[in-house]
């Protein structure tokens, strides 16, 4: 074994190891904070998502409230008088309409039957209860209910009161509602999200029969699912894929589009009883948070090499230049005393440590005692100019 | 009496009659004329049919993009803005459409633009006059409007180079209402218009990949807390990085070579003194100082905008600097006084001068290229 080599073999070893274990470390923990970042945006996102949707159906439920207690709607409605109850709302939900986002308004008589759609005045008559839950519950509680439900003509968030009469007693109902995509587009303008939202095909062909075959084409599918409004269509096709839209809790990840990456929140949408109809889809600018995790680990990386090499520097040297090469001079010179020569003096021990000096300054005592050894002319000149 | 019940001449009654028809007619002639001239002013009005705000759903499609001069911030491009609102008063019925609408080019959708009601839009950060404008107005039976602007001017937009070569940058447009504050007029951006919001298939720019049109509502503050509807449409591209590489990193890159001459041109001799002389590989590190000065001169008179921020490029200089201080205080130090040998012994300098031989352009290339990959993360 030797020393030489042995030795900053040794050190080095352990310097690289102490290292590269700190920049794991700190590595680590500085991913674990850009982690914790992105996590605290999708539960925002999600937050974001969840008390809109509420809202919406607040909305859609205090719309219907103030319709279905005027008076003379009580009346009209009483009375089952369709043409009247047109007359009297279809100013006030035309309003609603262009500048408020509503999309339905339908009324129901008992139990659930289509008494008068205010935005489709020619079709009325049929019964809803097969797939409409909530018109059920609130006729059979007499009681306010909202939620999102798929309908002949779509998707919509609705919010549906009973309907009494000037006496008190249950006449039967009243809705209106709210469509996803000016929703959608509301939350883009307040929150910079782009969004999408993605309703199962087979149970939006067998209820949304009034609905336009646009909506049903390849563009749309992603999966089994159609992709019923989206805020950016060329960015949420790169971002959602028929293999992430599956889900049936809140997903989130992380996925570049054109170089760009972009956090992206996919949750399950519930219609008002409870069963999954589709997805929604959220996605954010991520392309800071990433950068900057990036950026710390190159940061990381130099710093971590540049302490190595400083510190094997420090190793080599001090081993090398003040211990090691001392050493290898002294260890020749007394090899060559050994063998009778000595001739070779240790010049320069000033700049040795105290240690090697002390041995520097042993041999040179040794080489002077030699009998019969090889002298320098020099010193035999000087010696015996002395003796003279 | 016969006498008294003479004739009365036919002109001074001809005159009353005529003076009292002229009396009664000149209120329904000043009436017809201002409801005559009410009905224009009323089209020119605000169109307050569907209530305030008055919503103007906009997009904005890159036609052509001419050119992009990164260093200046300005750009020019062949835009389509579509604005398109509802005028309940321009309601018509479906018979009088061709085609489901009624459609005016060039001047004679000039002259029906003036006829009625239009949101007063400024491309806030356009530069002159623009080359080319042309308009195109769609007349839909329900009252709706559709204006297409067709514009080709020279835009004025941010570049931030601080992640140069791998920097990407927005083509932005940015149009604001004036006259109507946010109470009277808004924008709004449907997902048809982020469709219609793109940069055409056929566009190339050289240098540059281009990527997603992204439109942002915002509002520009006026006086008395009067804000003002914005629309910012900015077309995202990327620099392609290694078109620079030639011009920019390669020449930086060699030059950082010049200061590991000082100790690769050097070797300790067996008595522990350097065969060069400090004097020469001094005159190394002085030529490679004014070299590294030509490049920063030139990179700062070819790209101003590189040369005034914090970037990959600055960044590569001010190592090229350091490296060459660092270069000329060994020569001084080390070759010339023999300091590490006068305190510590010739050992210590001889294997601290090994140990710089590969420490240094170790460390100075693995900090340029760390440079680089920061920029690129």
């Amino acid at each position: 074994m030797k020393f030489k080599y042995s030795a900053p073999t040794v050190l080095i070893l352990m310097v690289v190891f102490s290292i590269a274990t700190q920049a794991l470390v700190s590595n680590r923990i500085s991913s674990h904070m850009t982690a914790s970042s992105e996590a605290g945006q999708f539960a925002m996102m999600s937050q974001i998502l969840q008390s809109e949707l509420t809202m919406a159906q607040t909305r859609a439920a205090a719309g219907a409230e103030i319709i279905a207690a005027i008076p003379t709607v009580k009346e009209a409605f009483a009375a089952r008088n369709r043409e009247q109850l047109l007359e009297i709302t279809k100013a006030a939900y035309r309003i609603q309409q262009e500048k408020y986002g509503f999309s339905q308004a339908q009324f129901h008589a008992l139990p659930s039957i289509s008494f008068l759609r205010v935005h489709n005045p020619a079709k009325f008559g049929e019964d809803l209860a097969s797939y409409r839950p909530m018109i059920v519950d609130v006729n059979r509680n007499i009681a306010l209910r909202k939620g999102i439900e798929i309908t002949t003509s779509g998707i919509g968030i609705f919010g549906t009161v009973p309907m009494t009469d000037a006496v008190g007693s249950h006449t039967g109902s009243f809705e209106m509602a709210f469509e996803f995509g000016p929703l959608l587009d509301s939350i883009k303008t307040a929150y910079g999200l782009e969004l999408a939202v993605y309703i199962d095909e087979k149970m939006l062909r067998e209820t949304a029969t009034s609905l336009k075959g646009d909506v049903f084409n390849e563009q749309n599918r992603v999966g089994s699912f159609v992709k019923f409004h989206s805020t950016h269509s060329d960015l949420l096709r790169s971002l959602v894929t028929a293999a992430e839209v599956n889900v049936i809790e809140d997903v989130p990840y992380v996925r570049e589009a054109q170089g760009v990456s972009y956090g992206v929140l996919l949750q399950p949408l519930y219609n008002y009883a409870h069963k999954q109809i589709g997805v929604i889809a959220a996605a954010r600018n991520f392309s800071a948070t990433r950068s900057s995790a990036g950026q710390a680990i190159v940061w990381q990386g130099l710093l971590a090499l540049m302490c190595a090499v400083i510190l094997i520097g420090a190793i080599l040297i001090v081993l090398r230049g003040m211990l090691l090469q001392p050493l290898s001079q002294l260890s020749g010179r007394f090899d060559a005393l050994v063998g009778g020569d000595a001739s070779q003096a240790m010049e320069e021990t000033d700049g040795l440590c105290d240690e090697m000096q002390h041995l520097a300054q042993c041999y040179e005592s040794l080489r002077k005692l030699m009998p019969g050894a090889k002298v320098e002319k020099s010193e035999k000149d000087g010696k015996d100019g002395a003796e003279s | 009496m016969k006498r008294s019940r003479q004739r009365m001449h036919p002109r001074p009654v001809f005159w009353a009659l005529a003076a009292v028809f002229s009396l009664l007619c000149l209120p329904a002639c000043v009436w017809a004329a201002e409801a005559g001239g009410a009905t224009e002013s009323t089209l020119l009005g605000i169109p307050r049919g569907k209530g305030l705000p008055v919503n103007v759903r906009a997009g904005l499609a890159f036609v052509q993009l001419l050119s992009f001069d990164d260093i200046n911030g300005t750009f020019e491009a062949t835009t389509d803005l579509r604005l398109t609102w509802t005028d309940p008063r321009l309601r018509y019925p479906v018979a009088e459409a061709l085609n489901g609408t009624k459609e005016y080019r060039g001047s004679a959708a000039e002259e029906e633009l003036a006829k009625i009601w239009m949101p007063t839009i400024h491309f806030v950060n356009r530069q002159g006059d623009p080359s080319f404008f042309e308009r195109r107005l769609r007349h839909y039976p329900d009252g709706r409007v559709e204006v297409m602007t067709r514009t080709t001017a020279v835009f004025k937009t941010s570049v931030d180079v601080m992640r140069f070569p791998f920097d990407r940058q927005g083509l932005v447009v940015k149009i604001a209402v004036r006259e109507n504050t946010l109470d009277v007029v808004t924008f709004s951006c449907s997902p048809e218009d982020v469709d219609f919001s793109r940069a055409a298939k056929a566009i190339e720019l050289e240098g540059w990949e281009l990527g997603f049109v992204n439109l942002r509502q915002h509002s520009i503050a006026g006086w008395n807390g009067d804000r003002y509807a914005s629309l910012e449409v900015s077309l995202n591209v990327k620099r392609q990085a290694f078109s620079t590489f030639a011009t920019i990193f390669v020449p930086l890159f060699a030059s950082l070579l010049i200061p590991f001459l000082a100790v690769w041109m050097n070797k300790v001799q067996e008595d522990g003194t350097f065969e060069v002389d400090a004097f020469e590989l001094a005159n190394f590190i002085i030529g490679g100082l004014f070299a590294v000065i030509a490049l920063s001169f030139t990179i700062s008179s070819g790209y101003p905008a590189i040369a005034a921020s914090d970037n990959t490029v600055t960044r590569l200089i001010g190592l090229n600097y350091m490296s060459l201080t660092f270069a000329l205080l060994l020569v001084i130090f080390l070759y010339r006084y023999n300091l590490l040998k006068q305190w510590f012994g010739a050992c210590f300098q001889e294997q601290a001068f090994l140990f710089l031989t590969w420490a240094f352009p170790l460390i100075a290339i693995c900090t340029g290229v760390s440079f680089l990959l920061a920029a690129a993360a």
